[in-house]
């Protein structure tokens, strides 16, 4: 037998007493508690075999993982592991193999007993093992014993060990379980708390083996080297889960503009027209960004005003879209790829060319400001959409055309504020600022700013 | 000189007090010496060094060539402790102790085991916490003995056994320390055993190796006792 294996034997041999007593006392407590909690859903929840895996865990985390390491220091048994040749590492690495061991032991015991149980009162097995929402509790709970199994080891011995124990856990987990506790606005993911559990799992064996090897090693001070041996592998190995907490924090009050959801809700445009406060929104995160407008006089575009209701319009097939109404009471109207001036009194409809002689494919005419299309436009700027792709173009009913912003790009096109040269800031699928002139394909992106 | 066991300039303060002060210190190959002292003079703390388990504030310990720190690990499986008492689990029996100690000491011996447990009437079965100090004595000097060591430490390891006990027990272990090359260190109070036992005995005082001298330029006990009188005062 090798020495490993002697060691896991005499964590046995010192252990055995309480996880025999355990394996007693663990169906007296699911019989107490069928009995006590017999037609309650609570009683069906604790019959899950992975909730009574879990607390199996739990009861061995605390009956006797608290005591592995305290139990030798009581005595002294420290100095005798000490002086063997091989030291305090092998006998942890022991109590490691025999804590791990007896837990999954105990826990497959509590789910045999749980499935057990539910057979005897209903004859049939659990729909499921462990439905999420119990997860993530189970996880959490885990993760807390583990970190209380671990400070238990370097906290002094004595009465309050174990509350001591808890409530430095509590310390050190407190920036961790803002993220990832129950109550959490940042909503954590399954996979982050799996990962978070892990991560206490490992951290606390770290954290549990240098307040052993490295603070019980010899001399006089073990206890006040033990505490700072353990806290401090306590505070690296959590650090992970703090500066992941810290960054999902982050995160949520601030927008990454290259992430795809990110969308603009609004912009606004300040009075002499040189900066515009643009909102965004990422997930749950808002935040506003101030542009530049490279000092061109930019104004709201006003839309809409004093304006006359025009009569309902006649004489339109299914085929057309009907825009918005121009001030000389005609409206626009797309048919067939083209735009038309649409007069409803005379049914007459006047095809726009397209300056330049380039083609836009029209199957929508829209008011670039956003406003109603039954409402009348005051400023002579439309979106034409066709094709999944949306153009800015100035209306010049004298000449009867219309002038494209050839460097508008993207499906949809939101208007937000007018330059005095023929330029125009649109928003461009709720997710860039543009600058963009009419009869020109110029394109200056404002928002996000070119790296 | 060049010892098994060679100490320079060893200081070590417990708190405030300082307990070994520039304490020098050779054990020669081939050698038992019976280090002795007052209460308090720092001999289990002398112990507690050469074990590895304090760090010293300042000197050097080089324990076969190596640092009892340092070296801890190889280290341990050369040294043969006997602690003044049995630091083991009360659960233990003296047969569990054997199997547990065997496969960490390479040179351990199984035939100084039996023999040792044979001629001593080690209980192989009776647990350590129902041993008298006596025959837990007798369990623990088996395993210090076992595993041949370079070096013995015995730190008050006599002192829980009957007079006639002891004398068995004595002998038996200077039949089976193998001093060749090797050296043995005994902490004690007991002037006859360091007369009976020793080559060399060491005084500890005021922190240091007061006085230091072979056994056989010592008439008897009542010389020992006049040296360690002389220096303890």
């Amino acid at each position: 037998m090798n020495s490993l294996a002697l060691y896991v034997r005499k964590e046995w041999r010192d252990q055995r007493m309480g996880l025999l007593g355990l394996l007693v006392a663990l169906p007296l407590l699911f019989a107490i508690v069928c009995v006590a909690g017999d037609g309650t859903a609570a009683l069906e929840e604790f019959l899950r075999p992975g909730i009574a895996a879990a607390c199996g865990a739990l009861v061995v985390f605390f009956g006797v993982g608290t005591d592995l390491i305290p139990r030798e220091v009581r005595g002294t048994r420290v100095g005798f592991l000490a002086r063997l040749p091989a030291g305090l590492a092998r006998a942890f690495a022991a109590k490691v193999v025999f804590f791990a061991a007896a837990t999954l032991a105990v826990a497959a015991y509590a789910a045999g007993i749980a499935l057990a149980a539910s057979l005897a009162r209903s004859g049939t097995l659990p729909e499921a093992f462990l439905g999420a929402i119990e997860e993530r509790s189970v996880l959490l709970a885990i993760g807390l014993a583990l970190w209380i199994v671990a400070a238990s080891t370097w906290v002094q011995h004595g009465a309050l060990a174990l509350p001591t124990a808890a409530a430095v856990a509590a310390l050190l987990c407190s920036p961790a379980w803002l993220f990832f506790g129950p109550h959490s606005i940042l909503e954590p993911t399954l996979a982050e708390l799996r990962a978070f559990a892990a991560l206490c799992a490992l951290g606390s064996c770290a954290s549990a083996g240098a307040a052993f090897v490295f603070g019980r090693r010899f001399g006089a001070n073990q206890s006040s080297r033990s505490v700072l041996a353990g806290a401090v592998v306590a505070v690296v190995s959590l650090a992970p889960a703090w500066l992941w907490s810290a960054h999902r924090l982050y995160a949520a009050h601030h927008c990454d503009l290259g992430d795809p959801r990110f969308t603009i809700e609004d912009v606004r445009i300040d009075a002499d027209g040189t900066r515009a406060a643009v909102d965004g929104v990422l997930g749950s995160a808002r935040e506003t960004f101030t542009v530049d407008l490279h000092g061109t006089a930019a104004a709201l575009p006003q839309t809409g005003q004093n304006v006359p209701r025009a009569s309902k319009p006649v004489d339109l097939s299914p085929l057309d879209r009907l825009g918005p109404m121009v001030p000389d009471g005609r409206f626009l109207l797309a048919w067939g790829g083209d735009v038309f001036l649409y007069d409803p009194g005379t049914s007459e409809r006047a095809r726009l060319a397209v300056a330049g002689g380039e083609t836009i494919r029209a199957d929508f005419v829209f008011a670039a400001s956003g406003s109603s299309p039954m409402r009348a436009l005051d400023l002579p700027l439309v979106v034409v959409s066709g094709d999944f792709r949306a153009c800015l173009a100035r209306l010049d009913l004298e000449r009867h055309e219309l002038i494209p912003a050839r460097g508008s790009q993207g499906s949809t096109l939101r208007l937000v504020g007018l330059g005095s040269d023929e330029s125009a800031i649109v928003v461009e699928d709720n997710r860039r600022l543009v600058r963009v002139r009419c009869g020109s394909d110029e394109r200056d992106v404002l928002l996000p700013a070119a790296p | 000189m060049n010892g098994i066991v060679e100490v320079h300039g060893l200081t070590k303060r417990l708190g405030r007090r300082t307990v070994l002060q520039d304490l020098d210190l050779s054990l020669p190959a081939g050698s038992i010496t019976v280090l002795l002292g007052s209460n308090g003079a720092g001999k289990s703390t002398l112990a507690r060094l050469l074990l590895g388990a304090e760090r010293p504030d300042r000197g050097t310990i080089r324990i076969a060539g190596l640092d009892p720190l340092r070296d801890g690990k190889e280290l341990r499986g050369r040294i043969g402790f006997v602690p003044d008492h049995p630091d083991v689990y009360d659960w233990m029996t003296s047969s569990d102790l054997y199997e547990f100690l065997r496969p960490q000491y390479p040179r351990w011996s199984p035939a100084i085991e039996a023999r040792l447990v044979a001629r001593w009437s080690v209980p192989e079965h009776t647990r350590f916490g129902e041993l008298s100090r006596g025959e837990a004595a007798k369990a623990m000097l088996v395993a210090a003995l076992a595993p041949q060591p370079d070096f013995y430490l015995f730190d008050e390891a006599f002192e829980g056994l009957d007079p006639l006990v002891r004398d068995d027990v004595l002998a038996g272990v200077l039949e089976e320390i193998e001093l060749d090359g090797r050296a043995a260190l005994v902490v004690t109070h007991a002037l006859d055993l360091a007369v009976r036992i020793a080559d060399r005995v060491a005084v500890l005082a005021d922190g240091r190796v007061a006085a230091c001298a072979d056994v056989e330029d010592l008439g008897g006990v009542r010389d020992l006792k006049e040296l360690v009188g002389s220096v303890s005062r």
